[in-house]
């Protein structure tokens, strides 16, 4: 064994020891600084949850995994077959979009009594 | 109702892993707080200002660097804690210098000029009267005064690599400094705090 092997056996030994000690020294430490140890741990972690990324984080996996059970429930075959006609479904689409087509279906009753209406009087 | 279903079952997990997120960061901080505390009490040598610190590097990983790897976790949190640690110290020396131009207390002509903690330690074979000295026989109180009376970068370098266990290359981010100047720095703590604490081996 060579003398800097010697040197760094005797430095390893001499910091276990040191680092013993310290160790030691931690089971020492009084209550009150415990104590605002501890409070500054959840003042730390309460700020963790408060940000929107750390919880974003959190979320984004879920979401992805969300999104894409959605879009294979939207495209699943036997989804289609409940599937409106492309044409009607862009007819309600188009309702729904046009706020004055829509009060007229809500009032649909009322235009077929006068369609009805109309009828009579022509006959 | 499926597609409910899985979403719900979706959110708990989402919730169960933000849960164990927290968990991860309140068990490194757990971990670290009492070293971390003793470290900033070491530079900076007083108790309430160790802990306003600690607090505040326990607040800055867990608003900047909470969504990081928790491998990273240990290297950002000392180098976070290592940086307050130098504020405190470049704002005490303001504070002093204008103390001083006040005519109220010591003067440092800039942070650089400091005393050398070495040689303002106290020195327990110099300055100990016998009762003292039997005190201090105590060897955790005789390795605290030693380590406290280490140079910044070195004490920082012996407390990360031999406390806090990292490796030199983590060391070296949390210092912010060359993995060369880690080992040179540690190696000169050692060697200092052989030659101090020697005799308490003995």
């Amino acid at each position: 064994m060579s003398g800097a092997d010697i040197n760094r056996e005797g430095d390893d030994t001499f910091v276990r020891q040191i680092k013993a000690v310290l160790d030691e020294g931690n089971a020492n430490l009084d209550a009150r600084v415990r104590s605002r140890l501890t409070q500054a741990r959840y003042a730390a972690l309460a700020q963790a949850g408060d940000r929107p990324e750390f919880w974003l984080r959190q979320w984004a996996p879920a979401a992805g995994v969300a999104a894409a059970a959605v879009l294979a429930v939207l495209m699943w075959p036997g989804a289609r077959q409940h599937e409106q006609p492309p044409d009607e479904a862009l007819n309600d689409l188009e309702i729904v979009l046009d706020g004055e087509n829509l009060d007229l279906f809500e009032d649909l009753d009322f235009y077929e009594w006068v369609d009805a209406d109309a009828e009579v009087t022509r006959i | 109702m499926k597609s409910f279903n899985s979403s719900a079952s979706l959110h708990v997990a989402a919730e169960e892993k933000a849960l164990e997120s927290t968990a991860d960061l309140e068990r490194f901080l757990a971990d670290v707080e009492q070293r971390a505390f003793r470290m900033a009490r070491f530079a900076v040598r007083d108790t309430d200002d160790a802990l306003d610190i600690v607090q505040d590097a326990m607040i800055r990983l867990a608003k900047g660097y909470a969504d990081r790897p928790t491998t990273e976790w240990s290297a950002l949190f000392y180098r976070i804690l290592q940086n307050r640690i130098r504020d405190h110290q470049r704002r005490k020396t303001v504070r002093n210098r204008v103390m001083s131009w006040m005519g109220h207390g010591p003067s440092a002509s800039s942070a650089d000029d400091l005393p050398d903690p070495v040689e303002t330690a106290p020195d327990p074979a110099r300055d100990a009267d016998p009762a003292q000295r039997l005190m201090l026989a105590d060897a955790g109180d005789a390795l605290e005064r030693a380590i406290a009376g280490l140079p910044r970068r070195q004490q920082e370098a012996f407390l990360l690599r031999a406390w806090e266990g990292m490796d030199v290359a983590e060391t070296a981010k949390a210092m912010g400094c060359s993995q060369g100047s880690v080992k040179t720095h540690y190696s000169r703590a050692v060697h200092a705090l052989r030659a101090q604490l020697g005799e308490h081996q003995e």
